[in-house]
């Protein structure tokens, strides 16, 4: 499932990551992972996450690259 | 003693960089300006130290100029030992940078950097055992209160003893990452590799490219972490932290930000205004003074009338209105990023931005172009790649009318009865035209990851030397060159050239619809937007052929303190292209409403 589709505070770990973002990697997002929702905007903005300790900011477009599941 | 200090962005390098050379030199850089090398020389113990700052980044291998800014460092410099500044609050993302530093077989010396922050925020390292492991010594550090300065002068002094890191000895399989590529690990930098995961190297490097070493790496920074990291209780959350909760809301905090600009911006257009009189008053008798000297110095002639207005012009502009323009914004933008708000504006703004084909922070120097838009070309260096800072930059040439632009508009506009709204609907299409074509010849990235950093008091001195630093450019690179284009300008109207086309009444009159005299003011307002309605006003227009008129002088060309900055900033190409881009505007609107409005 895609980060978006969850509610506000729901804990996540990541599954899959489609294709290859290194960003993604750099920030700690990668399988196994474990995040927060933390912000969703309207009209498909931004959603805003923590990883580890910090708020990372992700596109709508690249975060639906990131496969999630409820923890 | 050559030191590269390296580390994530928002760890606080400068910061603690200023605390280890007890100087304000260092500010914090921003992604997509000219990167250059900043460093500093002190001496500690006889021993003199080179300290090279690099711009933050998350990886090595990271696809930007950051990275190879630091790369090049790396390879370059004869680096006797590296610095790692790590956020101890984020231990294992900032580990991979880590174990990425040790594979290259420098000394290093490992800065813990914000341990009051993880302290406060319940977190315990033991940097004991994180030394033991990482065969470097680490040590805990704030910047903000200086804990661990005295330890890590007297490791500087006494010199790092140091062990080389043992490279594992793995085999290492081929693996296919998603894109299909086989990638083989190899791990030391400058060793020769073809698709080997060794990306310093790689020709066909691409920001999407993750080598199995990349994920090994990723794996022993968690594990070390999970080792020597303690998470107690959380305490309770401070004001600050539910200040930032609440702006990070998504509806509500946007509008707070909003509010915030607003009112930021008022007191940037109030500033202005107040400063401008006195600054005026003080200026005069200095003026009247340069006017006399030149001409009792200098025998009567053209070159002498062009100086003594050029040069009195040349000085007056930047500092009545411009300087304290620069200042304030400087203030602000200072202010935006040591709070942590701006990319927190970026998120807010990211929506609308992307309607006009830009980033969301493109609409922080767009609305300060709307009170002075030199200093607003100061601000896009916020923007993420140099091709945005392009567009942005082109934006607020043409379109966007500062405070001075559109006290003008507004007096010209009543004064022929020119219809306001089609002057004002022409600009905003202006914009959406100029906006949407830019950005689909220069395609900008609109997949964006942004780390927020916490919401921080600013501290005042580091603002103060934000300010300063930025601000001193302006008095040694900017004045001269005003001076000398304003030199320039003045002798080009005073020397008739603009004579010949008083005589192209019906090539004007066909094309744009106006009276030629009416051109040749546009074009000497294009040059010298200051005097537009001494220029105007002494014309006889019908309204049809002043709202041309006017339409054309708003979007055309930017001011001669814009020319010079975009230079300074950008180069000549890009002024040019701008100034192309400029002129062809001008002339396609006055083209177009001729065609369009009813006679």
């Amino acid at each position: 499932m895609n980060i978006a589709q969850f509610e506000i505070g729901q804990k996540l770990k990541v599954l899959k990551i489609d294709g290859a973002e290194r960003r993604l990697f750099e920030m700690g997002i990668m399988p196994g992972a474990e995040l927060q929702l933390i912000a969703r905007h309207p009209f498909k903005g931004p959603l805003v996450i923590k990883v580890g300790n910090a708020d990372v900011a992700l596109g709508r477009s690249i975060a639906n690259k990131v496969k999630v599941e409820a923890v | 003693m050559k030191i590269a200090v390296i580390g994530n962005p928002n760890v606080g390098k400068s910061s603690v960089l200023n605390r280890i050379t007890g100087s304000k030199l260092f500010v914090s850089n921003y992604p997509g300006t000219s990167v250059e090398k900043n460093q500093s020389t002190m001496k500690i113990g006889g021993q003199t130290l080179n300290i090279f700052d690099t711009p933050g980044i998350y990886s090595l291998n990271s696809y930007g100029d950051e990275a190879n800014v630091s790369r090049s460092l790396l390879a370059e410099e004869d680096i006797d030992l590296i610095i790692d500044i790590i956020d101890a609050t984020n231990l294992e993302r900032n580990l991979l940078l880590t174990y990425e530093l040790l594979e290259l077989g420098k000394p290093i010396l490992i800065l813990l950097n914000q341990i009051d922050r993880a302290r406060s925020m319940g977190i315990k390292i033991d940097c004991k055992e994180m030394a033991r492991n990482l065969e470097s010594p680490v040590l805990a550090f704030s910047a903000t209160t200086g804990e661990g300065l005295a330890e890590l002068l007297q490791l500087l002094e006494k010199g790092i003893n140091h062990k080389r890191f043992k490279l594992e000895d793995v085999n290492y399989q081929p693996t296919v990452d998603g894109s299909g590529n086989e990638k083989m690990p190899v791990l030391v930098l400058g060793a020769e590799a073809a698709c080997s995961g060794n990306c310093s190297n790689c020709l066909t490097f691409s920001k999407d490219c993750l080598s199995s070493a990349d994920l090994l790496r990723a794996e022993k920074a968690r594990n070390l972490a999970r080792l020597v990291s303690n998470k107690m209780d959380a305490r309770q959350k401070i004001r600050l932290e539910k200040i930032q909760t609440f702006i990070d809301r998504p509806v509500v905090g946007t509008i707070l930000l909003l509010v915030f600009a607003y009112l930021a911006f008022n007191v940037l257009l109030q500033f202005i205004q107040i400063s401008e009189g006195p600054i005026n008053i003080l200026l005069a008798p200095i003026n009247k003074l340069i006017e006399d000297i030149i001409s009792s110095a200098l025998p009567k002639s053209l070159i002498t009338t062009i100086l003594t207005k050029a040069v009195p012009e040349g000085l007056i502009i930047p500092f009545t209105i411009i300087m304290p323009a620069m200042l304030m914004v400087s203030f602000l933008m200072a202010m935006l990023e040591d709070t942590g708000l701006l990319p927190r504006y970026t998120v807010a703004l990211e929506r609308l931005g992307s309607f006009f084909g830009v980033s969301g922070q493109a609409i922080i120097p767009l609305s300060l172009g709307f009170g002075c838009r030199t200093p607003a070309i100061v601000a896009t260096r916020i923007m993420p790649t140099v091709a945005q800072r392009f567009i942005v930059i082109t934006l607020l040439s043409i379109v966007i009318p500062c405070a001075a632009t559109l006290g003008i508009l507004a007096s010209v506009i009543s004064a022929f009865h020119a219809s306001l709204l089609v002057v004002v609907l022409t600009m905003i299409t202006a914009l959406i035209v100029l906006a949407s074509g830019l950005s689909r010849i220069m395609p900008v990235e609109n997949e964006f990851i942004y780390e927020l950093p916490p919401l921080r008091v600013p501290l005042a001195s580091n603002v103060w030397s934000k300010i300063k630093i930025r601000f001193s450019g302006f008095f040694t690179e900017v004045l001269p060159l005003l001076l000398a284009m304003s030199i320039a300008i003045r002798a080009l109207m005073e020397s008739g050239a603009l004579e010949i086309f008083r005589g192209m009444e019906e090539f004007t009159r066909f094309l744009f619809g106006i009276p030629a005299e009416a051109f040749v003011a546009v074009l000497i307002t294009i040059f010298q937007r200051y005097l537009a309605p001494l220029v105007l006003m002494s014309l006889t227009l019908t309204p049809r052929e002043a709202t041309i008129a006017i339409s054309m002088i708003a979007l055309s060309l930017p001011c001669l303190p814009m020319m010079v900055l975009t230079v300074r900033e950008m180069g000549l190409k890009s002024l040019l292209k701008i100034l192309a881009m400029g002129l062809l505007t001008s002339f396609t609107v006055g083209i177009v409403l001729n065609l369009i409005l009813p006679k």
